[in-house]
């Protein structure tokens, strides 16, 4: 494989590609910089005194004396409540916005979270019971509900901590135009990979024997995949040094519920454990990018075109499944409406649904396979893998093989 | 017409392309001969403008070609290796997209006499990718000719066509030779001796032989042998003499020897052919006591 | 002039023009394609008050409004009481079920007449006459035409082999020697460039704004400032907004035509060039928040935005912007189409 990463790497222009993708890291950086938290140590300063000094049934009800001793202190100090010294921030008011959140969270993580989670099991018990009293049961509504109760009716760990600024993280990283980027990266890679050696002529010596034509395209595809997995390893590497710096997202441990976007996750995850499947899913977009542009380039040959269809594969579901997410998140959404109901059905079956897992992962969100509840990701895991392994299949088995004229 | 060549020298970073270059050229078929590396493709670039020298110029009856611009332009005609021509273009469609690129008025009627020329004409209509080697050939030189240049360079003009293909390429080259300077590029010693007028032997980035076809031939003159040998005889002679050429007859061996010294045993001196030419100036172990011989004839 | 033609030409194959001809039948399709936008009014409801006010903005209207608003306040506020009175059986069920159906058309209005006195203050700091109109589908047409991929993609596959196919099949040999292979040459094919770079793109926009107006029927001479928010903007009509809006796009795409030039000439390899032109011409839209403002819409042109040109952009100044950089493209392009590979060619 090193010869085909030198192949990879023989032009200059290669590592000045590599080095505009890996300078948008950089970019993301900054921007996240401007956009820090410069709050966050004096926030978990507060949260740990708080959690050393009171108890769990103490902490609120503390919280919100301080936080309306503190407005009223601000009131009166007038224009001075901006400039006089607090004892966490370097304002009072800046102390006030701290108690404020710190009451939100401890209101959270104490009342609201708790508190969202039983209605939900007592709703679901009450559907069941309702169900049960019919005269003809739905057996699919009872296994619904028994199920959302099974998630839901569990105890979650949360402890009077900052997860950190998690939307801001994913703000500064997780967006639209990386993932834009990184397709048309993995695109022009595969394709100068797998086109090279057609448009060199080198393909005449390279492809003489059966065996040396497979052993060169697994050789040529684990290059380009390195590669391209390498450069998301650094982007995920950064995102997360960008979170510690920034946006005080250091303790992995938390679960993932604790932040208010996962209030309803029905899974018991951690935030370290999100992130991880987060980057595995991401990957696993990726190298079906780098199979179907492999593909592409093997049965095209030429390079424009194949660079064009690759994109067109990657990039239009993508700007398919962004203006439907932002249908569905409006408020005027029709949940019974076709429109609703074609953004369920792709985010099980579209590849580039795994670029964004977050709505995977906020409410319950299941499919039934044969009575058995599957979270919706799984499906979408699934066909991404399938097509994946289907287009390294046939580029395989098309490498070298005459072009029909 | 006299195109001079004084002291042209060419660099790749560590790399010497060419070095010294000084020759006239006056109307004729010069024929440019020289293993690969040794400079033609980059000085053939050079004269048509491609590339800059690093130091030394080019004048065409004493004038700077560097400086004459459009004018030198005008009476040149370069075809490269592999002209790049446009697949999708029928034959007449890239005739005429190159007329225009040449400037050249009124070239209907051009595009169909050189056609007809290049035996063409009924393949005009087709698209180049249509096109085998040597129809392909056959157009880059209807398209080189359309300027009607005084100065052509051809590289490598009959590569990888068949002896009826190159038959006919010769005998157009040869009908146009007549008050133009023809340079071409070649490996293949037959198309030098039919149609050149004189040689150019390019070692290193170095001319080491110049001269009209006979005296180039003279230049080995006594220095080829031919004798009859045995299998095992015969492998000892190679061994001595690598750039020897044996061809099987019933139970001997014919070698053909190219040596500044009479080899050992019933050797007879040979006629000379530009082959052994070849052979006495480009072979590796023959640059004994020649690195720094130049001979112009 | 006929050695641009031919370079026109060449950008115009067979397969291209089936490309850019199918590319104009989606986008036509995507124009007619429903689109759901959210708005903090009822639409429907918006229209029917149009139909009732619409026309010039007096005086009048607005008292009528203020009235509705009251009306639509009091109703919502008697719920309590409405509810409490039937409960106490002071007044029957199909009283109180009218009441309800008054209840919920009112608290369905409530929103829309809050939004239309919005535009009664809205109007009243203009100058000039003002006009109520059904004006939703501009305001979405303006506020949702997004980045252009479809177009951005048709003009990659155009515009980047003009130079690109010159290396990559070799054919520039054929042409520097010529007599006009060089400078001319290089002239015709950024005219080429710039002319595709102009023309493509004016015909989507024009193509986008035939698909609108056949759904949205009318309004175009009605003048922009009458949308809320749109009052920097001069005295103009919608249609004549667009069209600037299309012809300022159409010149930035023609400015960023030439960059594709400029970047095949320096890269000499297709699938570099592809993929430094699409970082080169969307990447200013992705970093779009760290620029001030005014300078990123100046310095890059507006093309990779998706939205209209802001009231702030002075278009003189934006049309010189667009001939420095033109300016600076084209002489990249000259220098490097005669400058000599780094190795033998």
């Amino acid at each position: 494989m090193r010869m085909e990463m030198k192949k990879v790497f023989s032009s200059w222009l290669t590592f000045l590609c590599l080095g505009v993708t890996l300078a948008c890291i950089g970019v993301f950086f900054a921007a996240s910089a401007q956009n820090r938290d410069v709050l966050s140590g004096a926030y978990e300063e507060l949260l740990a005194e708080y959690r050393a000094e009171y108890s769990e049934e103490e902490i609120c009800g503390r919280l919100s004396g301080e936080k309306d001793r503190l407005w009223e202190e601000t009131d009166a100090a007038g224009e001075s409540a901006y400039t006089q010294k607090g004892k966490y921030a370097d304002s009072l008011y800046g102390d006030f916005l701290l108690f404020n959140r710190a009451y939100e969270t401890a209101d959270y993580i104490y009342r609201r979270l708790p508190e969202g989670r039983r209605n939900l099991v007592k709703d679901s018990l009450s559907h069941i019971t309702e169900e049960s009293q019919k005269k003809h049961p739905d057996e699919s509504v009872i296994r619904e509900n028994e199920t959302i109760i099974a998630k839901y009716n569990r105890v979650i760990p949360c402890e009077l901590k900052s997860t950190g600024d998690l939307e801001s993280m994913s703000a500064g990283f997780d967006h639209t135009y990386w993932d834009f980027l990184m397709i048309a990266f993995t695109a022009m890679l595969a394709v100068r990979m797998f086109t090279m050696d057609a448009s060199s002529g080198a393909y005449r010596m390279l492809y003489s024997s059966v065996k040396g034509r497979k052993s060169l395209f697994l050789r040529q595809f684990a290059a380009v995949s390195a590669v391209v997995c390498a450069v998301a390893a650094v982007q995920s590497f950064c995102q997360m040094v960008c979170g510690a710096l920034f946006f005080s997202v250091r303790d992995y441990s938390l679960p993932i519920q604790m932040a208010e976007e996962f209030e309803y996750c029905p899974y018991l995850l951690n935030v370290g454990e999100y992130f991880l499947i987060k980057f595995l899913m991401k990957l696993l977009f990726y190298l079906l990018m780098v199979s179907v542009s492999v593909l592409i380039a093997v049965l095209c040959r030429k390079p424009l075109p194949s660079l064009l269809w690759a994109l067109v594969f990657g990039i239009g579901p993508l700007i398919l499944m962004f203006g439907l997410y932002d249908y569905s998140a409006s408020e005027n959404v029709d949940p019974f409406g076709s429109t609703y109901r074609l953004f369920q059905l792709l985010r099980c079956v579209l590849p580039q649904s795994l670029l964004n897992i977050r709505t995977y992962f906020q409410n319950y969100d299941m499919i039934y396979f044969g009575g058995l509840p599957v979270g919706r990701l799984i499906p979408a895991c699934l066909t991404t893998a399938a097509a994946s392994a289907a287009c390294f299949i046939v580029s395989l088995l098309r490498f070298g093989q005459p072009q029909k004229r | 017409m006299e195109l001079q060549f004084e002291n042209i020298g060419k660099t790749y970073r560590s790399r010497t392309a060419l070095s010294d270059i000084s020759v006239t050229l006056r109307e004729g078929v010069y024929a440019l001969l020289g293993p690969n590396g040794a400079g033609k493709s980059t000085w053939m670039n050079i004269l048509a403008g491609l590339l800059k020298p690093d130091s030394g110029k080019i004048t065409l009856d004493g004038k700077e070609i560097s400086a004459m611009g459009k004018e030198f332009r005008r009476i040149l005609g370069y075809l490269p290796q592999e002209p790049g021509f446009y697949p999708d273009f029928t034959g007449y469609a890239l005739m005429k997209y190159f007329a225009e690129i040449k400037d050249v008025k009124a070239a209907e009627p051009k595009i169909g006499e050189l056609l007809e020329f290049v035996n063409l004409s009924g393949d005009a209509d087709r698209r180049y990718r249509e096109y085998s080697g040597g129809m392909k050939r056959r157009l880059g030189i209807a398209v080189t000719l359309l300027n009607d240049p005084k100065i052509l360079i051809l590289d490598e003009p009959t590569a990888g066509l068949d002896p009826k293909e190159r038959i006919r390429f010769r005998n157009i080259i040869s009908s146009i030779g007549r008050n133009r300077i023809i340079i071409f590029a070649t490996h293949i010693v037959s198309d030098i001796e039919t149609i050149a007028d004189q040689a150019i032997l390019l070692k290193s980035g170095k001319i080491v032989l110049f001269g009209p076809i006979r005296s180039v031939l003279d230049s080995v003159r006594g220095r080829v042998w031919t004798l009859e040998a045995d299998a095992r005889e015969a492998e000892k002679y190679v061994m001595q003499h690598p750039n020897a050429t044996i061809v099987k007859s019933g139970e001997h061996w014919n070698l053909r020897i190219v040596s500044g010294a009479r080899p050992q045993g019933p050797a007879v001196e040979a006629k000379p052919c530009l082959e052994d030419v070849y052979m006495y100036w480009f072979e590796e172990h023959s640059l004994e006591g020649k690195e720094n011989e130049t001979v112009s004839l | 002039m006929k050695l641009f033609l031919y370079e026109f030409r060449k950008i115009f194959t067979a397969g291209n023009r089936i490309v850019f001809f199918a590319a104009l039948a989606l986008q036509a399709l995507w124009g007619f394609f429903p689109h759901v936008y959210e708005h903090e009014y009822s639409p429907e409801i918006y229209r029917r008050y149009m139909e009732r006010i619409g026309g010039v903005y007096t005086e009048e209207k607005r008292t009528f409004l203020e009235a509705r608003r009251e009306e639509i306040a009091g109703l919502i506020d008697a719920y309590e009481e409405m509810e409490g009175a039937y409960k106490r059986d002071e007044i029957a069920l199909d009283e109180f079920e009218r009441y309800l159906y008054e209840y919920q058309l009112a608290e369905s209005e409530r929103s829309t007449v809050d939004y239309l006195l919005e535009k009664c203050s809205y109007y009243d700091s203009l100058d000039g006459e003002a006009v109520f109109f059904y004006d939703t589908d501009w305001a979405d047409f303006f506020s949702h035409s997004g980045y252009p991929y479809l177009l951005a993609a048709v003009l990659f596959l155009l515009l980047i082999p003009v130079f690109d196919r010159e290396f990559t099949s070799n054919a520039r040999p054929l042409l520097l020697p010529a007599v006009s292979g060089r400078k001319k040459l290089c002239i015709c094919k950024l005219a080429a460039l710039a002319l595709t770079g102009f023309a493509v793109p004016m015909v989507f926009f024009a193509l986008r704004y035939a698909v609108f107006v056949c759904q949205a029927g009318g309004g175009q001479d009605f003048c922009v400032r009458n949308l809320l928010g749109y009052s920097g903007y001069p005295d103009i009509s919608l249609a004549q907004y667009y069209f600037t809006d299309a012809l300022a796009k159409a010149a930035a795409w023609s400015v960023g035509a030439l960059l594709l030039g400029a970047v095949s000439n320096i890269v000499r390899n297709t699938v570099f060039s592809f993929f430094l032109s699409v970082v080169c011409m969307v990447s200013p839209a992705w970093f779009a928040g760290i620029w001030p403002p005014l300078v990123y819409e100046y310095a890059f042109c507006a093309a990779p935005l998706g939205k209209m040109y802001g009231a702030a952009i002075d278009l003189r100044v934006f049309a010189l912007v667009c001939l420095l950089k033109a300016a600076a493209y084209i002489l990249i392009n000259l220098k490097y189409w005669e400058k000599e590979a780094s190795g033998i060619l």
